[in-house]
């Protein structure tokens, strides 16, 4: 398990501070829309039943800036993603990165330089990205 | 900011904030005017992350001249924000911004942002640009007697009027205009390089910041947006609702940079995709937003 700092324009206290990964998975959506595109997945829960799992990550524009593009995931891919899972328990979490079948490794919006803003107003305060 | 109490809380971060910020905007105020970028972990040539610097030298403003596509907000400084009227806290409470990291002591209430379901930011929240993107383009394009500004969030545009015209004295009333989600505005210009504008008539179901600041339909915004250079915009926008707030106060000070390709690009917010969003994603999440936990 690895922690990793997180930013999300909504704060990321929701979700939990450890990666969980998840090997060889099913793409069903890749939605790539604001403010969040969604990567969603097939995975196999303990006892073996399959879950639909939804992830997040930044928003298009901030993803573009790491190599992603609106046809990097399609339903049907097989993929490993790292998620932060949801400390509710739903099956939804923020991702961290995800590696494609070819190995190709997409990470998140992490490392934004946009610098921080100012507190108390809804932005800022998680870090420099605005995601 | 959601009481007095809270507000001079928000002032003091706001202040300490503000030395953070100080310091890197004029790291890429500095990396912007010598060119070079680099900086703070940026790869060379870049201003900020996305933002590609301009070569040196970094010539002078050009008179009256705002004209061409600016990214941005590079930086912002909010407030500090007056104390505010009964009618005004009694506003603000009626709005529930999208919860924050600070926020998850409590139980997590479902956000009514507007814009959490693409409802128009409106003016000036559009300034922040902040949902979709701290890249975002706005473009200034003059006309002979207005001034058109473009956003490439939402691909909406204001009109700034600079025919003489005056902006309407009331709204919302019979006889007089409705209320706008983009108000009515007229500019004009002071010296070689500040552009003032002038709006009136803002649709109260918009909110003046992230947080969920009110304000009523007479609100008086001005904003003055500063070339500093030919690469480099200012922008402060300073508020006057006397409804809500027991004084005027500056709401924001934001600043741009001099967009390299000039293309402004499409950035919308879907009324399908924020509620897939909200209800597959964010409301199992547990963060507010409307949907069930």
């Amino acid at each position: 398990m690895v922690c990793l700092p997180m930013s999300a324009h909504h704060g990321n206290a929701a979700f939990s501070d450890k990666v969980t990964e998840f090997k060889n998975v099913t793409v069903t959506k890749f939605a790539w829309a604001n403010p969040h595109c969604l990567v969603e997945f097939n995975a196999k829960d303990a006892s073996g039943k399959v879950v639909n799992w939804s992830a997040e990550s930044g928003s298009p524009e901030a993803l573009r800036l790491t190599g992603w593009n609106k046809f990097s995931l399609k339903p049907g891919d097989m993929i490993t993603i790292y998620v932060h899972t949801a400390k509710t328990g739903a099956p939804a979490g923020r991702l961290t990165k995800v590696v494609l079948a070819d190995g190709t490794v997409l990470g998140d919006t992490q490392g934004n330089a946009v610098p921080p803003t100012s507190g108390g107003n809804g932005r800022g305060g998680d870090g420099g990205s605005q995601y | 900011m959601r009481n007095p109490s809270a507000n001079l809380m928000a002032a003091k971060l706001i202040v300490a904030s503000l030395a953070v910020l100080l310091l890197s905007s004029a790291a890429a105020q500095a990396q912007g005017r010598g060119g070079r970028g680099g900086g703070r972990g940026l790869p060379p040539g870049f201003v900020a992350s996305g933002v590609p610097a301009m070569p040196d030298p970094v010539g002078p403003a050009p008179v009256h001249d705002l004209t061409g596509t600016w990214v941005g907000p590079l930086s912002v400084v909010m407030g500090p924000y007056p104390a505010m009227t009964p009618a005004g806290q009694a506003a603000l409470k009626l709005n529930k911004p999208i919860k924050r990291a600070s926020d998850y002591a409590t139980a997590v209430a479902p956000t009514n942002d507007p814009y959490a379901i693409c409802d128009p930011l409106g003016f000036p929240r559009d300034l922040l640009n902040h949902w979709l993107s701290s890249r975002g383009g706005i473009e200034f394009v003059p006309q002979s007697n207005r001034m058109l500004i473009l956003f490439e969030q939402q691909r909406v545009w204001r009109e700034v009027w600079m025919d003489g015209r005056q902006n309407p004295a009331k709204v919302d009333g019979p006889g007089v205009p409705d209320s706008r989600f983009y108000g009515y505005s007229v500019g004009h210009w002071e010296g070689d390089n500040v552009f003032v504008i002038d709006t009136v008539g803002l649709d109260p179901r918009t909110w003046l910041d992230e947080a969920g600041l009110p304000h009523t339909s007479a609100a008086k915004l001005q904003e003055r947006w500063t070339r500093t250079d030919q690469y480099h915009l200012e922008a402060t926008v300073t508020v006057d609702d006397p409804q809500y707030f027991t004084k005027p106060f500056q709401l924001m000070k934001t600043s741009y940079y001099w967009k390299k390709d000039q293309n402004v690009q499409e950035e919308l917010c879907l009324a399908s995709d924020a509620l897939e969003y909200r209800d597959r994603q964010a409301g199992p999440s547990g963060y507010g937003f409307g949907s069930k936990p």
